[in-house]
């Protein structure tokens, strides 16, 4: 590894031979400092994606009950089932997700236990049809889901999670402000939803599995998809232009 | 070379316009692509594979402009030890162990091209300007700011300071290898498991 060091601002630069294994092991140490950061910062927010590199945009939304203008486009959305092993009378780490991936359950493992000797859990995620209306104030962002869980063979519910759940749902356009818990025409929000507005997913964790959905509040606001600022564009269009005049300028003036 | 001033336009090449100059395209692009998206999902591909060309072209120009060599950006021959050292940061290191069940390719479709393009703007061609600028500390401190800006569109607030960590951890690893292999490889695993 080469280090440069300047003599002065307008002065030679020279290779800094002499720095250069101390500047190997400060680099090393760096390293190690900014991963084991990286953990622990990680550990405490909880937030498994940092990078979104490689984004495509997800389809079209699949609607249990479309906008009248995706009514001719829209493709109806899709259940999706699971059955989780047990092991010893612990289930194992899974994940559950509709054929459509519009929402996804993960489960740590231990989430189920049983003690009578079944051999799995069948988790089955379902698009709620026709879809419950959400109460005043709230406005549902996508389907509302119905998510249980039986024990296999004997079909017994599945109702006791020992570890919280991890929901990921996809919504249309509009943010919504939270996952929300629909028990009748009670739409409790967990309070520890997270959205990803690339993706056009929401996450919360969970304590109980039952019927699911992503909403907003009506005072949030209307507009879609959380809307960028014009003047963010605007700043940043010309920012790009005065990069490029920048660089253009550049090659123009360097000497041949 | 010719003389401004009482220094040279090629210094001042080195001091100011590259870096400012390319500095600028290299977090207002990615910016500008990830807010079109959110805003256009439908044309998504189109603005992706523009935004990525659109950089790439910057950093033929600014190499191009400041007579930078390939070896200078860090495109060097691959080596074994590269990639062994470059996975094993991305898995042992940052990537939790934990997650690796998770680990899927849904989604990732253009990953391999986002992980080769950002690495070539900000350990390769950004690094190398910033490095001729102010040394080592500043090649790996100013890739690790613009990186993080750049994906403050896909990105909240929290999660930013987990980028901002990534990129000196990379910048880093560019800086101890010399190459854009390791942080490369490296890059892409923390993407991969990020993605799920």
């Amino acid at each position: 590894m080469d280090l440069w060091i300047r003599a002065s601002r307008d002065g030679p630069r020279q290779p800094a031979v002499i720095l250069e294994s101390r500047a190997r092991v400060l680099a090393w140490v760096g390293l190690l400092m900014v991963a084991t950061a990286f953990l622990v910062v990680r550990q405490a927010i909880g937030g498994p994606r940092p990078y979104l590199d490689g984004y495509t945009p997800p389809p079209p939304y699949r609607w249990v009950s479309p906008p009248p203008n995706l009514a001719k486009s829209n493709q109806p959305p899709t259940s999706g089932t699971t059955t989780i092993g047990l092991t010893d009378g612990s289930s194992d780490a899974a994940g559950a997700f509709t054929d459509d991936g519009q929402i996804t359950v993960s489960f740590n493992p231990g989430t189920f236990t049983d003690s009578t000797g079944q051999t799995g859990v069948l988790v089955q995620i379902t698009p709620l049809v026709p879809q419950p209306a959400s109460p005043a104030g709230v406005i549902a962002d996508g389907n509302v889901y119905s998510m249980k869980a039986t024990f296999v063979p004997n079909g017994k519910p599945a109702t006791e999670l020992h570890t919280p759940v991890l929901l990921d749902m996809r919504y249309p356009s509009h943010k919504p402000d939270a996952i929300y818990r629909v028990d009748g025409k009670n739409w409790t929000p967990l309070d520890n939803s997270t959205v990803q507005e690339l993706l056009l997913t929401i996450d919360a964790r969970s304590t109980q599995l039952g019927t699911f959905a992503a909403a907003h509040q009506a005072s949030s606001g209307t507009s879609q998809g959380g809307g960028a600022n014009p003047l963010m564009f605007l700043a940043l269009g010309l920012a790009v232009i005065i990069g490029v005049a920048l660089l253009a300028g550049l090659k123009i003036r360097r000497p041949l | 070379m010719s003389s401004e001033g009482g220094r040279s336009v090629n210094e001042k090449t080195i001091y100011g316009f590259a870096p400012v100059g390319f500095g600028m395209l290299c977090v207002a692009v990615p910016l500008l692509r990830d807010l079109v998206i959110q805003e256009r999902p439908g044309s998504g591909p189109v603005v992706a594979a523009t935004g990525f060309g659109a950089l790439l072209a910057a950093c033929y120009i600014a190499m191009r402009a400041t007579r930078m060599s390939w070896e200078e950006i860090g495109i060097r021959v691959l080596s074994a030890k590269s990639v062994v050292l470059g996975i094993g940061a991305g898995i042992l290191v940052v990537a939790p162990i934990w997650r690796m069940p998770f680990l899927s390719l849904s989604g990732a479709d253009w990953l391999l091209v986002a992980v080769a393009v950002e690495e070539v703007v900000f350990r390769g061609v950004l690094f190398a300007i910033l490095r001729r600028a102010g040394g080592l500390p500043l090649a790996i401190g100013g890739s690790a700011v613009a990186f993080t800006f750049a994906h403050a569109a896909s990105a909240g607030w929290l999660s930013l300071v987990l980028v901002a960590l990534a990129g000196l951890f990379l910048g880093l690893l560019r800086a101890i290898r010399g190459d854009l292999w390791t942080s490369g490889f490296a890059h892409l695993v923390m993407d991969l498991v990020s993605l799920p």
